[in-house]
């Protein structure tokens, strides 16, 4: 309880050094991975190994500013493990890529409002479409095939909406996920 | 008194799997009828694996939703970005927004998004209110269920070109990701997807009709964090999955 209220002591004082922006404690690399210059940017840094502890400093759109090493540079938000911490990526939204406006230029020929509103239904590429389809054992190989191992528990995201009562623990997994070829990772190995 | 009883049982029985019955049938005709408007607009690809390709995805998450459609997933050529659910279990996905995904993991969410659609019934429910302020304007007392096809198909062009509520695209981006996630794909591919849409954002009319209909990835984005994507477990990924991917890829 006590490195709880450090820790959003912490969090006020660097959020105040950072003019508003937010920052959470050390995560990592979630796959090998060198660093951008900039969001949307090249990489400016040699490749390091997943699990390395990053420092999350601000976000930015889908990308996170971090430092690495002593490094700052730039990761997508997927490649960042936040470890489902309560002060995850969500915490440390701040900017937002661009104006974030639609430019209206006209559409692609084919699947435009217009063409869906005004075009005439095409009952003969409906027959085709009732053709496809798959049975079950087809799936199941598939699956096999693929490496695609069910989990065994009921997954649960909470809706956003009651997350503020309930913020430390929205998503809400049962069981871990049943064994296969596929190792699972740990609940929190993002 | 107790064959009566069982006289009664029965026969709610039947009714209740008669009115399903219906119900699901009048979904199914809906649905029909918007993917031909759809298929209108662009046809589906020739390419038979590729459609049985993101058929058996599609399948592998919808097996998690708890219902039972029979699924009808359909590739349209199209360079557009963008994805259709229909109601009673019909999907189709543009070769533009298929070209830009990079892993079948990305995939399962793109279809799971759909799958929850018509799961919730988001697009069924829409024709449903239509229907009723139609009667009512009419005057009639009773809600029919109408099967002027070519008038569902126009209807449901509509309801493609306007989009569906905010709330309801977040939810089916929630429930896509619980469904895909038992599954056993990757939820942050959820995250990959959205980023990638992110990109086509403001300066490519590939995606004008995708943005005009759905909040923008990054509020997307936001909501799955805020409910918890980052705790879900992860899968391990599979050089047999990557190299079929790219394989469907490569030949769109």
């Amino acid at each position: 309880m006590k490195d709880c209220g450090k820790f959003w002591c912490a969090l006020v004082l660097f959020s105040t050094a950072l003019s508003g922006l937010g920052t959470v404690a050390a995560q990592s690399m979630r796959e090998d991975q060198g660093l951008f210059d900039k969001p949307d940017g090249t990489q400016s840094s040699a490749k390091m190994k997943s699990g390395t502890p990053v420092k999350p400093l601000k976000r930015q759109g889908f990308w996170v500013e971090v430092e690495v090493n002593g490094t700052r540079g730039w990761l997508k938000v997927s490649m960042v493990n936040f470890g489902g911490s309560v002060n995850g990526p969500s915490a440390i939204d701040t900017g937002r890529l661009g104006g974030g406006n639609i430019v209206s230029i006209s559409a692609v020929r084919g699947l435009s409002a217009k063409d869906l509103i005004d075009g005439k239904p095409n009952f003969e590429e409906l027959k085709r479409l009732e053709q496809l389809s798959s049975v079950n054992s087809e799936i199941v190989a598939f699956l096999s095939d693929g490496n695609v191992t069910a989990i065994d528990s009921k997954i649960s995201l909470t809706a956003a909406k009651s997350i503020a009562n309930d913020a430390a623990s929205p998503a809400k997994v049962n069981s871990i996920p049943s064994g296969s070829a596929n190792t699972p990772k740990k609940d929190d190995d993002w | 008194m107790t064959g009566k009883l069982l006289n009664r049982c029965v026969f709610t029985f039947l009714f209740a799997a008669l009115s399903n019955l219906q119900a699901q049938t009048d979904e199914e005709n809906v649905g029909r009828a918007g993917a031909a408007q759809v298929l209108g607009a662009a046809p589906l690809v020739a390419s038979i694996p590729n459609q049985q390709y993101v058929n058996l995805v599609g399948n592998a998450v919808a097996r998690h939703s708890g219902v039972s459609y029979k699924w009808h997933i359909g590739v349209i050529k199209s360079d557009a970005i963008n994805a259709f659910a229909m109601p009673g279990g019909f999907i189709l996905l543009s070769t533009g927004l298929l070209k830009g995904l990079e892993s079948e993991d990305e995939l399962a969410f793109v279809l799971s998004h759909e799958v929850a659609h018509v799961v919730r019934k988001h697009h069924y429910q829409v024709v449903q209110r239509q229907r009723l302020a139609e009667q009512a304007a009419k005057g009639l007392q009773s809600v029919t269920q109408d099967n002027d096809t070519a008038k569902l198909a126009q209807a449901s062009g509509q309801i493609y070109a306007r989009g569906l509520d905010k709330s309801a695209e977040f939810e089916a981006d929630r429930l896509g990701v619980e469904l895909m996630t038992r599954a056993g794909y990757d939820p942050a591919a959820a995250l990959n997807v959205l980023e990638k849409l992110q990109r086509y954002k403001g300066d490519d009319p590939r995606a004008e009709l995708l943005f005009s209909t759905h909040p923008s990835p990054m509020e997307r984005m936001d909501q799955l964090l805020q409910v918890g994507i980052d705790r879900l477990p992860r899968p391990s990924g599979s050089s047999a999955r990557d190299q079929r991917f790219k394989l469907f890829q490569r030949s769109l």
